[in-house]
């Protein structure tokens, strides 16, 4: 795999996997009492596992959680599950395992670049250490059982996140989720999941179904078809640079000069223009000490993320002040001229 | 679980305990009603997908495009399968020593298998 070749286009991976107790109701039907039982069943059953951290949600302040959540350890709907709700985070926060979501085990790794088959092979052995201890939902015909019958089966999404401006700004990108990717059972979707749309040229490629392929296949599927995303960005940034270099020059010159100048920055226009920056880079417009600014940034500048880093207690006002300066400031220190 | 009756092919009345002619409209376990899973495609609880199991399989066929998994099976799942097709085998082979009048050998075999079930 040309991994390096694609580093300017594949983000992170992230394999998940959802799970249940059998003879426990899912949670959306536990009562408070019940769901922390389970809670705490599955608490006992993650403890004994080197380097993980356990926070239930009751005891989890709401700014650590959102931090979390923009992260991507946690989603929202966890982060409002106050009562019954927990989260299991390794050191290195490149496993989380979510309990008493939609399912009881959400359990998921992420890593760097292109390496669903890596990420996989973690969170199977943490699953089959927790399947040793647990009792899982299990058919014989419909598999892992879950709340919503879309992740039946193997109960598990593979999805890598891309970086596509070229193919974007080509007008591309709608032709290829419908005509290639829908049909193989695949789904694009936007940083933040279901419904978000794709800021920053940012898009989460995965699995649209989980029954009928085993987790192997399943893994294959998506990955071919993110190399064919990859190949097909290259060439259309190939086709952008040979046909329009110049309107591509000018969305990375306007691109730096808000994000130099603006007094206010929200997090919507930061990833827009910061994405324009990244696609300076990959075609070599501008350049920096450290290509990763970008990403670095996009991590930095969330809201809740930016607020207790620099343990500021600020309003959305003030925060976008905050913001647009320690953006400018960034840039303009790692810039190369 | 709600019983149906019926009448089986020698025109017996009997009682199934299957959800087989009229589905269930709310689930036993959790109470989650067939037409809000209809409407969300969301169960309530493990048994649901026995319960309204016609819906549930129409459901994911025609979302999930297959009927059938072929991933990953826990161990303890595949333990217990491999202990079922044991337990079949000796039964077999039990009912052959019975057959041929060697008691002794038909003995150990259904003391494997009480150790199999857990019995002993």
């Amino acid at each position: 795999m040309r991994d390096n070749e694609y580093g300017s286009i594949v983000i992170s991976s992230r394999i998940r996997l959802a799970r249940n107790l059998a003879k426990e109701l899912f949670p959306t039907r536990l009562s408070k009492e019940k769901g922390m039982q389970v809670r705490n069943k599955i608490i006992s059953a993650v403890e004994p596992i080197d380097n993980f951290k356990i926070y239930p949600m009751n005891v989890l302040a709401e700014t650590d959680a959102m931090v979390m959540h923009e992260k991507h350890l946690i989603s929202h709907n966890l982060v409002e599950n106050k009562d019954t709700g927990a989260v299991c985070v390794n050191q290195d926060e490149s496993i989380s395992i979510m309990i008493n979501e939609e399912d009881h085990i959400r359990a998921q790794c992420l890593m760097k670049g292109l390496s669903l088959e890596k990420a996989f092979d973690a969170i199977n052995k943490i699953d089959n250490t927790l399947a040793s201890k647990l009792n899982f939902a299990f058919d014989k015909k419909w598999g892992y059982l879950t709340s919503c019958i879309t992740n039946v089966g193997t109960g598990m999404r593979a999805s890598v996140m891309l970086f596509l401006p070229a193919l974007t700004l080509s007008g591309q990108m709608e032709d290829i989720i419908n005509n290639s990717l829908k049909p193989k059972r695949l789904t694009a979707r936007g940083v933040f999941g279901e419904g978000s749309g794709a800021e920053g040229y940012v898009y989460q490629i995965s699995n649209s179904t989980s029954l009928g392929n085993s987790e192997r296949e399943i893994i294959s599927l998506v990955k071919e078809n993110v190399i064919r995303l990859c190949e097909l960005e290259i060439e259309a940034r190939k086709r952008l640079v040979k046909e329009k270099l110049s309107t591509a020059r000018d969305i990375v010159q306007r691109s730096w000069g808000i994000l130099t100048n603006c007094y206010r920055l929200n997090y919507e226009d930061l990833l827009k223009y910061l994405g324009q920056l990244k696609l300076g880079i990959a075609i070599g417009l501008i350049r920096f000490k450290d290509n990763y600014i970008i990403d670095r940034l996009t991590q930095t500048c969330l809201p809740y993320y930016l607020s207790k880093t620099f343990n500021l207690s600020l309003g959305e006002e003030d925060l976008e002040i905050y913001r647009a300066e320690y953006v400018s400031q960034e840039l303009k220190r790692e810039r190369i001229k | 679980m709600g019983s149906n009756w019926f009448y089986n092919e020698q025109n017996t009345l009997e009682i199934s305990s299957k959800y087989d002619d009229e589905q269930e409209t709310v689930c036993p376990y959790c109470k989650t009603e067939k037409a809000d899973f209809l409407d969300t495609m969301f169960l309530g609880c493990p048994h649901c997908y026995e319960v309204f199991s016609e819906d549930v399989a129409r459901a994911i066929e025609n979302y999930q495009g297959a009927s059938e998994h072929v991933g990953k099976v826990p161990e303890k799942v595949l333990n217990k399968e491999s202990i079922r097709l044991e337990i079949e085998k000796l039964e077999k082979l039990k009912a052959q020593a019975v057959i041929k009048e060697d008691y002794m050998l038909a003995e150990v075999y259904l003391q494997k298998i009480k150790s199999l079930k857990g019995e002993k």
